[in-house]
């Protein structure tokens, strides 16, 4: 059974539709990703889904139970807000607490498993103090704790480490996984860094302008995109395109562009065959591109080296091809190591053949 | 702080502390001295008979009858019935105003009841000079029998309030991230509870400022404490302009005596919810 199964949500707000069919299913005990760039309607949906807001349409399954129209208190969710929303008014003790109090609990077992969840956060030294004297850090943990001290059916993260700097960012991210492991949550988390999804979800979806672009597992949606904006979002630098004509030659099919032919053999293999068009696009991972100093069968392609970005790690080229710009990563070591001439080669894939208008791969 | 500064700084407190010097000062003066030139700044002669006349005229009388020069001023009854009157009156018009305002700006600011523009009717209230729409109240109010009574004071204070309530507070609530809410409501409160634990007390200060600052505009309303009584109920303000006398003109004394302690109950009540007072008027107050 899924956890969480919502059906055409939509919602306005202002004139600005926020969320617009958007269809969802979360299995039990799934960690799910909703990633997306900014105003893509992620937050709407979790606060839809909580019950802050009423959607316009659709329906919110929890648990096997249809609470579209239920207030927030009686869904049984958990939401880390985005601004973490701890009550000024109120100590750490006193937050974690909140969900127990505000439902009637009281006594030791209030006690016993606010202590037992500060333990697990490492917040249990800081518990009599008010959240304005906590660090960025322990505001976020104290907020974890009352998001997790009565588990519901659903947790919710809402950008949860975007307050945060780096490296206690990097800590938390971990937590986060150790977390889930711990609780067997089914947890919905919304991110608008694509690293942060690919590397904590078992599946993400991305979402832009209210609208599901592609839901998978995170190797589905950076190998296998459904349209040119996944491509764009996942991954860095993003998938390269270039246009190109489909043609025939000697039997074998052949992408003919500026400065470049190459050989897709597979294409045939598509569903959508029969009905490529003869101006294509297509797109090429930077990490998918071979680079050389000099021309080799596996870099027949001449290209010119612009700019050289060095990360540490590796080394991100800008080059032309044609009248084109390709993005190419390679190793720091590499022996292109310098502006100027350099040869390419890239092997285009079937599903990375895309629809030059609309912006769709076709399968 | 710079000397120009400091100029200005004692210049802006001249300015707002001489009226209090002159209402307190003139308050403990002879009639003699109440309107002479030039005026006499701190009197030499100092009395308490204005101050009897306003709480005791019976024992002013007999002063006067012994003490040569005094004021005797015929008054029947003493200006503790006008203190209570308006302590009635404007206590319960500003907690009616507070109790309103606050949820009329809860549901303005949460829900946006009324859409966009709601907030700027209830300002069209105060764009009317009372002086418009005293003659018709008088006649509604004596027509539905308020006239002359606490209730019907109370209602019309009340609703002449009530926009500065709204906005005052609303901005408050403004202030504080609705997300507070929310979260109450997801973790097991409903809406009114929700508001009551979580974004009141953070806007306690506001609306004591708030309460402040229509308990003084109760308190010194003159106009409709006129107009709407008859006799029967007298507030403070009504009181100080029955100081009058047909041989002296107006008792400049005893309206400064009546005036001095009149502006007690409002640094009392400043004073006590001081602490609430400068977090409650700077906006922007809240930590997020």
């Amino acid at each position: 059974m899924s956890a969480l199964a919502v059906a055409s949500l939509a919602k306005r707000f202002d004139g600005v539709q926020a969320l617009d069919q958007v269809s969802l299913s979360v299995a039990d005990g799934e960690f799910f990703c909703i990633v997306g760039p900014t105003n893509a309607g992620k937050s709407t949906l979790l606060k839809v889904i909580a019950g802050v807001h009423a959607p316009d349409r659709g329906t919110i399954v929890l648990g096997g139970r249809d609470v579209t129209a239920m207030p927030p208190r009686a869904r049984k969710v958990s939401l880390l807000f985005q601004n973490i929303a701890l009550f000024p008014t109120m100590t750490g003790f006193q937050n974690i607490a909140f969900p127990l109090t505000a439902s009637g609990i009281g006594g030791p077992e209030v006690e016993h498993r606010v202590r037992e969840v500060a333990a697990m956060l490492k917040v249990g030294h800081i518990l009599d103090r008010h959240p304005r004297t906590y660090s960025g850090g322990e505001q976020q943990r104290v907020a974890i704790g009352r998001a997790i001290v009565q588990p519901g059916d659903l947790l919710m993260l809402d950008e949860p480490l975007s307050n945060l700097d780096a490296r206690i960012r990097i800590a938390l991210r971990i937590e986060f996984k150790k977390l889930h492991r711990e609780l067997r949550q089914t947890i919905l988390y919304v991110t608008h860094d694509q690293v942060e999804a690919l590397s904590l979800s078992d599946r993400v979806g991305v979402l832009h302008q209210g609208r599901f672009q592609q839901v998978g597992t995170p190797d589905e949606v950076y190998h296998r995109p459904a349209n040119r904006f996944v491509a764009e979002f996942i991954g860095t630098p993003p998938m390269n395109f270039l246009d190109a004509e489909l043609a025939e030659e000697a039997g074998e099919l052949t992408l003919v562009g500026d400065g470049f032919r190459l050989p897709v053999p597979q294409a045939r293999t598509l569903a959508a065959f029969s009905h490529l068009p003869r101006r294509i696009g297509f797109g090429v991972r930077p990490e998918a591109v071979r680079v050389a100093p000099r021309e080799t069968a596996a870099t027949p392609l001449r290209g010119e080296v612009l700019w050289l970005e060095r990360l540490g790690g590796k080394t991100v080229l800008d080059v032309r091809l044609g009248r084109a710009m390709v993005k190419a990563v390679v190793p720091p070591d590499h022996p292109v190591r310098a502006e100027g001439t350099a040869w390419l080669g890239l092997t285009p894939q079937a599903h990375h053949l895309m629809d030059r208008d609309g912006g769709a791969f076709y399968r | 702080m710079t000397a120009l500064r400091r100029l200005a700084v004692a210049l802006a407190m001249l300015i707002s502390f001489f009226p209090i010097y002159w209402l307190v000062s003139t308050s403990f003066k002879p009639h003699d001295e109440w309107a002479t030139f030039p005026p006499v700044w701190l009197t030499e002669r100092p009395t308490l008979q204005n101050y009897r006349i306003v709480f005791a005229p019976e024992l002013a009388r007999e002063v006067a009858a012994t003490e040569a020069g005094s004021l005797d001023y015929k008054v029947s009854a003493s200006a503790w019935k006008a203190f209570a009157d308006s302590a009635i009156i404007s206590t319960a018009a500003t907690i009616l105003s507070v109790l309103f305002g606050t949820l009329a700006a809860y549901s303005i600011s949460r829900y946006r009841t009324g859409g966009e523009n709601y907030p700027f009717q209830f300002l069209t209230i105060r764009m009317f000079p009372p002086i418009a729409v005293v003659v018709p109240m008088v006649v509604v109010f004596s027509f539905v029998r308020l006239s002359d009574t606490y209730p019907g004071l109370i209602i019309a204070y009340t609703a002449f309030t009530l926009p500065f309530s709204i906005w005052m507070i609303r901005s408050f609530i403004d202030e504080v991230p609705e997300d507070l809410e929310s979260a109450a409501m997801i973790y097991g409160m409903g809406p009114m509870k929700a508001f009551l634990t979580v974004t009141l007390p953070l806007v306690k200060g506001g609306i004591l400022a708030t309460a402040l600052f229509v308990f003084i505009l109760n308190w010194s309303e003159f106009l409709f404490a006129l107009t709407l009584t008859q006799g029967k109920i007298v507030t403070v303000t009504v009181q100080v302009a029955n100081y009058v006398s047909a041989s002296s003109g107006k008792l400049y004394g005893v309206q400064a005596a009546m005036g001095t302690v009149s502006t007690l109950p409002v640094i009392l009540f400043g004073y006590l919810i001081q602490k609430h007072l400068v977090r409650g008027l700077s906006f922007g107050a809240i930590k997020r």
